[in-house]
């Protein structure tokens, strides 16, 4: 297991690799100056140059990616060509909201979507498993911005049960957790549908095994025979998921993150890259595939925990 | 039983719709003014940025040498208490105020003048502005008190640009000690209101300063400022901001609320809209190095063939005026009598004009000449009205047989093809206080490729832009900078298309609140604003 842990780990670095260069060479070939968005529409083309020359933004790309590296190497990510702050500490706060929001609304979500697939599952056909998934289409129909901007209405303007945007504070604040609560939900409604219609029909297709039948017939209780034999193995293309899901959740729900006012990852990449800031957009990718690559690992090991059958060498 | 569930459920509605109904009072901001914009500043360092949202910021970190009035016209001392000029017009001598200090403590002197001037010029600090005050030779300061500017040559722009937000007086302490973070980590001024936090994307805030009694004579209050607090908060979604607004409690004032509410908002006893003007001009410009666009022919047909009223009442929603020349009516040096060489709204004379350059309508109403479609490529901003107004000029140009076709970019995006001079024709904005700030920016031939993008090169245009930056005689200046929008409108380099004005909505319970004009910033120095609780 050792081994097999150590291994991942190594393949991390072709892939973050990888993923450095594409996104650079991406940048530098799409039309975009960031030396004339700092400069503005009226900057002669002089005091242009100065501004490229002065950010290095005048080197040949293969330089400016060899000194990129060398310095990322250090443990030095550059600066915002824009704001002139360290990229670690851009990129470093927003991760951190990004983080708390999307662990909130998973939380929730899982809370939500598992029960419903469940009990959808166990009964199936019944009036309560098509409203479920009836009303899981429709979630999956709606668009997050309509769902976050209809939650605001209707929750903080015109019930003024909780603020309309922003971060309050910290999360252990008071004023942190009620700034959380319609950004979390909002993001986690449109991951209850998929995750209680894929919870149903994996759970389905454990209660169809011959080892539950045998279960069943030494006279186990049915809820035990479920939640004990059969969820285990139904939830492991759900764990899955939710992993992968959340990887990519944490590189930046910038959608939540735009109507809320959440000062998020995915905000500052877009941010970042229609202003062609190559230091913060490189900052974000790396994170982001790094986010990745442990999430998908310590899905994989968490396999093993669910089942045991499951061996890694 | 049916009666009694019947008489639950109207409970239960009638409830709901009573929750329903107004917004609930938002809790009282504390004396403070909380200002809504869409996105957020890069900097505070007065030689790093050009974005309005951050010079608005900059008026009140710091102060200026002198100020500008609210008419756009008038020079005012601020950090200087008085000036005069040498008779040639090249050496300006300031006088500064007694008992300045920055918020660190440390006391204005001329040092701190002269390190600003040389830092803004300097190839070094890469301002992107510091073209502004190229006319400047040396800064000296003779003692504590009085700073020495010798100017190469006489300028009509060296006070209206140490008016700018870019001309803020920094504390040459606090810019060492901070390096590349000073603006964003730390920040030192004179101005009435202390830097006290920035959380980037979300809020940037300023406390009051109550050492401060120096504010500009435009303000009846010359410190220290009345509200508490001032906090930028950044809400890029437009309904989430009019909530914010509508509700009170999250933001007290944005003037970045969407045209098509305003109508409903004006009628808001909880709300005030203040609707003022703005030295702005959106034009169409065209790039003269494009065969498609050099007959003078098509350039005027096409300002023939567009009906500008259309632009401002069914885009804008009325906010605004049709523009006949390149700068706006409320800018001195305007040319009162633009309208005598402006295209008037002429289809018939677009389609006379056409004909004449040997465009002729093809078989689905495009024109076409030696085998090629008169198909005008228009670059613009993919924001900020312009694929609105673009599809409504195209449906203009269609009736006279020109197609359009729309190419829209993100701002990094744009410029950067249009440095390159891909564009046949742009449409684009530009914010001006002073004739120089739009004819030499756009106009000198010396400013081509950028910001000059149109390739336009006229001897006359830049002798005559050259003598307004010098000519003393204030009737001459009218008549050089007169004559230079009279060659401008004549060749049809641009078409003028309107002049937008701006709205503040704000909570009845801010007072004084006056918008200022200049740069677009909206708020100036917030001296004289108080918040009722």
């Amino acid at each position: 297991m050792r081994v097999y842990i150590l291994r991942r780990l190594a393949l991390t670095v072709p892939t973050i690799l990888g993923a450095s260069v594409l996104v650079f060479l991406i940048l530098h070939l799409v039309p975009g100056d960031p030396a004339m968005v700092i400069a503005g529409p009226t900057a002669p083309a002089d005091v242009v140059a100065n501004i490229r020359a002065q950010l290095g933004l005048d080197q040949p790309v293969l330089v400016q990616y060899g000194r990129y590296l060398a310095s990322a190497l250090r443990g030095d990510l550059g600066r915002s060509i824009l704001t002139r702050r360290e990229v670690t500490s851009e990129i470093g706060g927003a991760f951190l909201n990004t983080v708390e929001l999307v662990i909130a609304a998973r939380i929730w979500s899982l809370l939500v979507a598992i029960p419903i697939g469940v009990v959808a599952a166990v009964m199936r056909r019944s009036a309560f498993d098509r409203l479920s998934m009836v009303t899981a289409l429709l979630g999956l129909s709606l668009p997050i911005f309509w769902i976050g901007l209809m939650a605001i209405w209707l929750f903080a303007f015109k019930l003024g049960w909780f603020p309309i945007s922003g971060r309050g504070g910290p999360l252990w604040t008071i004023a942190g957790l009620h700034h959380l609560v319609l950004p979390a939900l909002t993001l986690g409604v449109i991951q209850v549908p998929a995750l209680a219609r894929l919870t149903r029909s994996s759970l389905l297709e454990a209660l169809a095994q011959d080892y539950v039948r045998t279960a069943r017939a030494k006279g186990l209780a049915e809820p035990f025979v479920v939640a004990k034999h059969a969820l285990r193995n139904a939830l492991l293309p759900v764990v899955t998921v939710v992993g992968l899901q959340f990887a990519g959740l944490l590189g930046g729900a910038v959608v939540t993150e735009t109507i809320f006012s959440w000062p998020g990852l995915g905000r500052l990449a877009v941010t970042a890259i229609l202003t062609r800031d190559f230091p913060v957009v490189q900052g974000t990718i790396l994170i982001s595939a790094v986010t990745f690559v442990t999430i998908n690992l310590l899905v994989d090991l968490l396999y093993v925990v669910l089942d045991p059958r499951i061996k890694y060498s | 039983m049916r009666q009694l569930k019947g008489s639950w459920m109207a409970l239960a509605l009638s409830v709901l719709l009573a929750l329903l109904g107004r917004p609930p009072a938002a809790p009282a901001q504390p004396n403070a003014l909380v200002i809504g914009q869409p996105t957020d500043a890069d900097s505070v360092d007065p030689h790093k940025i050009t974005a309005v949202i951050a010079v608005e910021r900059l008026y009140n970190l710091y102060d200026t040498l002198v100020n500008i009035d609210f008419n756009l016209e008038t020079i005012t001392p601020g950090l200087a208490e008085s000036w005069r000029v040498s008779p040639d017009g090249k050496t300006y001598t300031f006088i500064l105020k007694r008992g300045v200090k920055f918020h660190s403590g440390k006391p204005l002197t001329a040092q701190d003048v002269k390190f600003t001037l040389d830092r803004w010029r300097d190839p070094a600090t890469a301002s992107p502005t510091r073209n502004r005050i190229a006319e400047i030779d040396e800064v000296v300061a003779k003692d504590d008190q009085t700073v020495v500017i010798r100017l190469k040559e006489r300028s009509n722009y060296l006070l209206f640009n140490l008016a700018s937000g870019f001309a803020s007086i920094l504390n040459p302490e606090a810019v060492k000690k901070a390096g590349a973070s000073y603006g964003t980590l730390a920040v030192d001024g004179t101005g009435p209101f202390k830097f006290k936090e920035w959380v980037l994307r979300d809020r940037f805030v300023v406390e009051r300063n109550p050492e401060y009694r120096w504010g500009p004579p435009m303000f009846k209050n010359p410190g220290p400022a009345k509200v508490e607090r001032v906090v930028w908060r950044v809400i890029p979604e437009d309904a989430t901001r009019l909530f914010e607004l509508e509700q009170g409690g999250g933001i007290n004032v944005s003037r970045w609320i969407a045209f098509s509410e305003l109508p409903r908002l004006r009628k808001d006893p909880r709300l005030r809209v203040i609707d003022y003007k703005v030295g702005y001009i959106i034009y169409l410009g065209f790039n003269l190095n494009k065969e498609i666009v050099q007959d003078i022919r098509v350039r005027r047909a096409v300002n023939h063939a567009i009906k500008k009223d259309d632009i401002v009442n069914e885009i804008f929603y009325g906010l605004g005026s049709p523009a006949q020349g390149p700068m706006s009516p409320i800018v001195a040096g305007a040319w009162k009598d633009v309208g005598k060489v402006a295209y008037d709204y002429n289809p018939a004379r677009a389609r006379a004009l056409l004909d004449e350059a040997g465009w002729k309508p093809g078989p689905d109403g495009i024109r076409v000449k030696d085998g090629k479609r008169l198909v005008l490529p228009i670059h613009a901003i993919a924001g900020y009205g312009y694929p609105d107004t673009l599809t409504l000029i195209q449906s203009q140009l269609r009736e006279v047989g020109i197609d359009v076709e729309q190419i829209l970019l993100e701002e990094a995006a744009i410029w950067g093809r249009l440095a390159a001079g891909e564009h046949s024709v742009m449409a684009m904005g530009n914010p001006h206080s002073n004739p120089d700030e739009v004819l030499m920016f756009y106009f000198h031939s010396k400013n081509r490729p950028t910001p000059n993008r149109f390739g336009f090169a006229d001897p006359k245009v830049d002798q005559f832009l050259e003598e307004g930056r010098t000519v003393a005689d204030r009737k001459r200046w009218q008549e050089v900078y007169a004559e230079v929008q009279k060659r401008v409108v004549e060749s049809a380099v641009w078409v003028p298309l309107w002049h937008p004005d701006r709205a503040m909505t704000m909570s009845a319970r801010v007072s004084d609140l006056r918008p200022h004009p200049v740069y677009d910033v909206g708020y100036h120095k917030l001296l004289d604003v108080s918040v009722a609780p």
